[in-house]
């Protein structure tokens, strides 16, 4: 097994948690964006609930 | 004329007159595969011999190794039966009700053999079944209808894939009877549309429910499956021939055999990852995936290919495996090739259809090389439980989030590789069954013994290319979108996830939650809050204060009177009593006649007397309890101890030392003014 053993106190010392609390808001809200233009991108809509397989 | 109807599968009784032998061996060889076909039904030779799942089945068993053929001339298969009552019956040319089925060996084979083996029951018997059983490649019926004659057909999974763990298949049991020889083969059946009452889509079901592992049912007929596709959908003509099933089609098909789907599309802007996270999740999950899409074939002027393709139909396979090479590639059982056929995505885009494909592959001497045809995916369905609400999107979405964060520690140079996740659906079963046999999980017992939904994501995440889990998210599948859904967080290294929890996901975090107007299209926030909530539950502080709940060990006969719980009295403290146990108990209970104390299940402590043989049990009504001892006073002090066969015995003098310590700091907060002291085992 890996050992992290000092991973906490390296984090703290690149002050990991300033860095994402910084960007997390503005970050969340591009993912939230990007889920949803996604989740239309990928739905299926009346053209395709029609495509026939026929080869 | 007579001959040729009984070779297309007529009536027994016209059978038994031409005296036809109940099989036929060859040695393995394309021509031989063909003749025997031939021979059977009377399909002309050049027919068969030029089809090209013919040849794909034929490359398929060389590269398996195979070296006889054996034909059982007469077998009633269940799928074509169906068909056959359905269409074929009521043509007016006579094409008969059985079929035969050709068996694939990778030993020698010789009527002899078998017919010697057959006749007796001794050793020789013994010996061709081990033999039979051992080298036994599959089967492919043989349906009596030209052209489109290859029935159902089980062929055995290369060992090369069973072997590899950079490749997933997905496979079930066979059992076959071959004259009272019983033999297995290990894969997803196969067959060929025959245009009638199945085109592409039919089949490509027909596959998917065979490897649908929770069907728990018989899978129907083709004909049945496209019956239950038009049925009740506007526009659609209940008859056959079928040219073809929309998607709609295929829905309610799925609908009619109860299961629920996710269905994906892919279009011009579709990303090549999520093709092949969706891909690796499902198959991950046992969960076969019906893709659909445009057929393209190389478009050849004068015989020069110009790298041209030209779209010449939209066809339906079944996903049901995937090879992690640099690109991934996917097995399928393709009706216009055969079982398991590879296809790659294409690494870039293809000139003529300006996107990424699916590229399909044939076998070429035993390897795989490119095909004249490619598939533009136009759609994905994956047919599941009804119980599994949540879509993996939503699941990906939340790992995506919390890699990323992750990553920031990749980023500030603390970690050596990315952190990745895979994911994977799991009943509660295959759940436990993976926490239990893992190493080092941290909560084993909590999960274990925790109440879970009876479907779950499982998403595991690593350091890079790590085998190593560092901890496992379990999402509950049977949940709304806007619910809390983290089920447990499993963690495999402990030092990781303090580092991360106290880090990467802090608490302050969850200010930021803004999603509770909407659905959210991720749980982000719901793993954030459970990370911390389960951490800092009260029940998870008095059980590693106090101890776990404990039923009494035993009741004595005197703690019930007429099959009543006989409880003594007692006082009930929650918290700060501004008493003193000086005031409350003047007459101070000794080591030889002491109070009785627990602490309760919701940590208030509970004190008083033991009477006429009336111990814990009776302090506690019955109820669980976390640690019981007694009270006494001696030498100017009140003392505890962890005394009680009932509550207390399960602890070890260690345990119990450092519990009765928490104890003891709890009689403090209930009465400040006294003090207690611990008097453990073994204290003078």
């Amino acid at each position: 097994m890996k050992n992290y053993s000092d991973l906490t106190e390296k984090a703290r010392r690149a002050s990991v948690k300033d860095k994402i609390e910084k960007e997390l808001e503005s970050r969340l809200e591009q993912y939230d964006k990007r889920f949803s233009s996604d989740s239309k991108k990928y739905a299926f809509d009346e053209e395709l609930y029609s495509r026939t397989y026929n080869y | 004329m007579i001959l040729y109807d009984l070779r297309r599968g007529a009536s027994p009784s016209y059978m038994d007159c031409i005296m036809l032998p109940p099989f036929l061996i060859s040695d393995f060889s394309k021509e031989t595969l063909s003749n025997l076909v031939r021979v059977r039904f009377g399909n002309e030779f050049p027919d068969i011999i030029k089809k090209r799942q013919v040849d794909y089945i034929f490359r398929y068993l060389e590269a398996l190794s195979a070296k006889s053929i054996l034909l059982e001339m007469d077998y009633i298969d269940r799928d074509y039966l169906e068909d056959y009552s359905r269409y074929y019956v009521g043509c007016f040319q006579r094409y008969g009700e059985r079929c035969a089925r050709l068996h694939f060996f990778s030993g020698d084979l010789s009527h002899e053999k078998i017919k010697k083996a057959l006749s007796c029951s001794g050793e020789e018997l013994s010996e061709l079944k081990v033999e039979m059983k051992d080298g036994y490649l599959g089967f492919m019926v043989v349906k009596p209808i030209p052209k489109a004659f290859i029935g159902k057909t089980c062929l055995k999974i290369y060992n090369s894939i069973r072997e590899d763990h950079d490749k997933k298949i997905l496979s079930k049991i066979y059992e076959v009877n071959l004259f009272g020889i019983e033999l297995q083969v290990e894969t997803i059946a196969f067959q060929e549309q025959d245009k009638i009452v199945s085109a592409c889509a039919t089949t490509a079901i027909w596959s998917l429910l065979h490897a649908q592992e929770s069907w728990g049912n018989v899978v129907p007929s083709s004909s049945e499956i496209t019956l239950s596709a038009i049925n009740h959908i506007e526009n659609s003509v209940n008859s056959f021939p079928n040219s073809g099933l929309t998607n709609k089609q295929i829905f309610r098909a799925l609908d009619i055999y109860g299961l629920r789907n996710h269905k994906v599309k892919l279009d011009d802007e579709f990303n090549p990852e999520v093709f092949e996270s969706l891909v690796k999740s499902y198959v991950d999950s046992e969960m076969p995936i019906l893709l659909g899409g445009d057929i393209y074939t190389r478009s050849k002027m004068n015989g020069i290919d110009y790298g041209d393709w030209l779209k010449v139909g939209s066809h339906a396979v079944t996903i049901l495996g995937y090879h992690q090479d640099q690109d991934l590639q996917i097995y399928v059982h393709d009706d216009q090739f055969g079982p398991f056929a590879k296809a790659r995505m294409s690494s870039e885009k293809i000139k003529g259809v300006a996107r990424q494909a699916i590229l399909l592959r044939h076998k070429h001497n035993k390897d795989w090389s490119e095909s004249e045809q490619l598939i533009l995916p136009t759609a994905m369905i994956i047919p599941t439980q009804p119980k599994i609400r949540i879509p993996f999107d939503i699941i990906r979405n939340t790992c995506e989030i919390i890699s990323d964060n992750i990553n920031v520690m990749f980023e500030s140079g603390l970690l050596s590789e990315k952190s990745v996740f895979n994911i994977r659906l799991m009943s509660l079963k295959e759940f436990r069954a993976k926490v239990i046999g893992g190493v080092g999980y941290e909560n084993k017992y909590s999960v274990l013994t925790r109440n879970l939904a009876r479907y779950i994501w499982v998403a595991d995440f690593f350091e890079g290319q790590s085998d190593e889990v560092l901890f496992t998210i379990a999402f509950d599948a049977t949940d709304i979108p806007n619910g809390k859904s983290i089920l447990e967080v499993v963690v495999a290294n402990e030092d990781f996830f303090e580092c991360i929890k106290s880090e990467v996901f802090s608490k302050d975090q969850i200010s930021m939650d803004y999603s509770s107007k909407e659905i959210s299209k991720h749980f982000y926030f719901a793993f954030v809050r459970f990370v911390w909530k389960s951490l800092d539950s009260r029940s998870l502080y008095l059980d590693n204060m106090y101890g776990e709940l404990r039923a009494p060990n035993k009741i004595k006969a005197t703690e019930v009177q007429n099959d009543e719980i006989i409880e003594t009295p007692k006082k009930e403290f929650h918290g700060c009593s501004g008493e003193r146990l000086d005031y409350l108990y003047e007459e101070k209970p000794s080591l030889e006649n002491p109070l009785i104390w627990a602490v309760s299940g919701n940590g208030s402590l509970l004190i008083g007397q033991e009477l006429n043989g009336r111990g814990h049990p009776s302090l506690t009504g019955f109820d669980s309890a976390r640690i019981a001892g007694e009270l006494f006073f001696e030498d100017g002090f009140w003392y505890i101890n962890s005394k009680s066969g009932r509550y207390s015995k399960q602890y070890s003098n260690a345990e119990a030392e450092v519990l009765l310590n928490n104890a003891r700091k709890r009689f403090r907060e209930v009465f400040p003014d006294d003090e207690v002291k611990c008097k453990c085992y073994g204290d003078a």
